[in-house]
């Protein structure tokens, strides 16, 4: 019962995400109006990429503490600062700043998924 | 699933683009890819979009590259790199190039910020809030625009640090909060090292508060107590090795002093002072004084929004009290953090007059305070947005700067002649060689050497030169032995860096066709003239701004003592 209550929630929130991508785009496009839509898409699918969604992925674990927008805002301010740190600091075990940009995302993706899967496998309550 | 949207969203939503569209939209006339770096008004900017694409180039910050540092190789990469890593993760992934990314970054999240800051107030008080945002607006215009166009970008994201911190600790109660508070202050610290000064000031006002409500009031605060003390700790062991680094550069070459006052913002276009918000003054007065009697009312559950309001009112006078021009800086994003105070004065007008509709009155009023910030509709005496010019690298004097980083050995030294452009001399670095100025225009000494040779109509092989390189912010700062540091600028002598240099033994060298004294622009083609007739020039590179010179022979006789 748990499970599909939370699964539900992932749906919706994803659909709500989508919607927040929509609207990003939108935003983006009327203040740079003159700019081609392909550039703006590539921009704000590059700023969802790297802040936003790891952001909403790091803060889903408050999603009954705290609402969507406010979580997703946080988040991405949140996640910029974990790259930061992190790309910075992995310069010193030798990767080089154009890998570390693709892995930490990628890190929140993982352990957002596994966390997910293991959470339902196991048919856990994640404690928060 | 229905999709009803919520008009609270909507609002967010306009004011999302409001901010963007007058923010950056307007800096860049409406585009987001450009040919040359768009929006630079002074040397400290480009200081920061030379140094992110250093590091996209190099890989990594462990040390400066030798461009950035007057040809030194061992100088350690000791300014905050946090917004650095941020532009060229856009950059990489997003496929723009990092002078548009470094703004784009500081521009979306300080927006981000302003909404997050909202969110802060809404804890406190939904109407509240909804009046306050549009104040946020004012953060692109008038001297806080400064900040943006000047260089100032790495304090103002730290600052989007700084607000992700007064939001924790907004909801420190929930679990996991001090890990989010470890990485706020971390992420702060990583991005503008004084701002820490301000975050761990607010987390330790907070503690101190909490401390005496526990002991003094009885409440139990253990819970937060304890959380901002595991906060600290994911702080220190997040970023243990950037403490340690500002502690032996920054904090050791620019120590604090409480008496030190600054009344000006040196070489900037003045400070923000609350006198620039005109009559809605008045209604931030009625909400600081509402504020006291609320603050205290709930003592035991102080809110957040207001203790931030008060902190970043004082801290925005620290230029009184030893914080000396970092306080300035902090005053750029008074908008926002004094934005609860404008939304409270307001509401305790408001509810005199629509207590049982304020929640909807709040919507309308933030759309008409909206429409008036953004200059719309002009008011008398309301501040609101005004357009700002956009400084911009031309296009030939890009292409000068590319063709040398593309078309010359690494090793190469480049020597620039004098270009009013080259003023902001940190531009010079895009070319990503060594290079040394004629004309140094932060150094009165060069400019006399140059201007007296002009007037006396002599070319000589020797001219009083500056080898570039951001020198005076850490020194050149390098590893001496185990903990120790030692800083290149101090103990070369000035006179290193800035001195009568044979103009001979340089490999390229750079001269504009176009000044805004023509004499300038005369004398760099009489010299460069010169060099021709030696017969081991070539010109290897021009455009109708520049002409660039190959030396095949570096070190031989380039110039004999002439009259021009």
């Amino acid at each position: 019962m748990r499970i599909a209550l939370e699964t539900a929630q992932l749906k919706q929130e994803a659909v709500k995400l989508g919607l927040l991508f929509v609207a990003a785009l939108a935003a983006f496009q009327i203040a740079f109006f003159k700019e081609s839509p392909l550039v703006v898409l590539r921009i704000v699918a590059a700023i969802f990429f790297l802040f936003v969604l790891p952001g909403w992925c790091v803060l889903y674990i408050w999603r009954e503490k705290i609402g969507l927008l406010e979580r997703v805002v946080a988040g991405a301010i949140l996640f910029a600062g974990i790259t930061a740190i992190l790309a910075y600091f992995s310069s010193f075990i030798g990767i080089h700043v154009k890998y570390a940009v693709w892995i930490v995302p990628l890190l929140a993706y993982a352990a957002f998924i596994i966390q997910l899967f293991t959470s339902s496998v196991h048919g856990k309550n994640r404690k928060h | 699933m229905k999709f009803k949207p919520e008009p609270e969203y909507i609002f967010i939503f306009i004011v999302f683009t409001a901010l963007l569209f007058f923010g950056l939209g307007n800096l860049w006339g409406h585009t987001l890819m450009h040919e040359t770096p768009t929006g630079y008004s002074a040397s400290d900017a480009f200081q920061h979009q030379t140094r992110a694409e250093a590091i996209k180039v190099v890989g990594n910050y462990v040390t400066e590259p030798p461009w950035i540092a007057a040809g030194l190789t061992d100088v350690i990469g000791v300014y905050p790199p946090g917004l650095y890593y941020l532009s060229i993760s856009l950059s990489f992934i997003g496929g723009l190039e990092v002078f548009d990314t470094i703004y784009i970054i500081a521009y979306v999240f300080s927006i981000l910020g302003a909404i997050l800051f909202y969110y802060v107030i809404r804890k406190f008080n939904k109407s509240v809030a909804l009046i306050s945002l549009p104040f946020g607006i004012l953060i692109f215009t008038g001297i806080s625009m400064v900040g943006f166009t000047w260089g100032a970008i790495p304090s103002l994201m730290a600052q989007v640090f700084l607000i992700l911190t007064i939001w924790v600790i907004a909801n420190i109660e929930i679990d996991f909060s001090w890990i989010v508070l470890g990485i706020a202050l971390s992420a702060t610290v990583i991005t503008h090292s004084s701002e820490l000064i301000v975050a761990a000031g607010f987390v330790a006002l907070y503690f101190i508060l909490n401390l005496l409500i526990h002991f003094i009031k009885k409440e139990n605060k253990t819970i937060q107590l304890k959380k901002i003390f595991f906060g600290i700790g994911a702080f220190i062991f997040l970023s243990w090795y950037f403490i340690l680094l500002s502690q032996l550069t920054w904090a050791k070459l620019y120590p604090l002093n409480p008496f030190d006052i600054w009344l000006t913002h040196g070489g900037y276009p003045g400070i923000v002072n609350l006198t620039d918000y005109g009559i809605i003054l008045l209604f931030m007065a009625i909400g600081l004084l509402a504020g006291i009697y609320l603050f205290w009312k709930n003592i035991t559950n102080p809110p957040v929004a207001l203790l931030a309001g008060f902190f970043m009112l004082i801290i925005g006078y620290g230029n009184f009290y030893g914080l000396n021009y970092r306080a300035f800086q902090i005053r750029y994003f008074w908008p926002i953090y004094l934005s609860v105070f404008l939304g409270l004065g307001i509401y305790f007008v408001l509810q005199t007059v629509a207590k049982k509709s304020a929640y909807q009155a709040a919507f309308i009023i933030g759309i008409i305070l909206l429409v008036a910030f953004s200059g719309v509709v002009s008011i008398p005496s309301v501040p609101h947005y005004e357009s700002t010019g956009s400084g911009a690298v031309d296009k030939p004097h890009w292409d000068v700067f590319n063709w040398l980083k593309q078309n010359t050995p690494k090793d190469a030294i480049v020597y620039f002649f004098y270009g009013d452009l080259y003023k902001s001399n940190a531009v010079l670095r895009n070319i990503e060689r060594v290079h040394y100025q004629i004309l140094s225009h932060s150094n009165p000494q060069t400019t006399a050497d140059f201007i007296t040779k002009l007037q006396q109509g002599v070319i000589t092989r020797t001219y009083d030169s500056a080898l570039l390189g951001d020198c005076c912010g850490a020194d050149y700062p390098y590893w001496k032995g185990f903990g120790k540091i030692g800083f290149h600028f101090l103990e070369m002598n000035r006179s290193s860096f800035y001195k009568p240099t044979d103009i001979c033994i340089m490999d390229y060298y750079v001269f504009d066709k176009g000044a805004s004294q023509p004499a300038f622009a005369q004398y760099n083609l009489v010299i460069a003239n010169e060099m021709l007739k030696s017969g081991h020039f070539e010109v290897v590179y021009e455009n109708p701004v520049s002409v660039i010179l190959k030396n095949n022979k570096p070190g031989e006789n380039c110039i004999g003592n002439s009259t021009a």
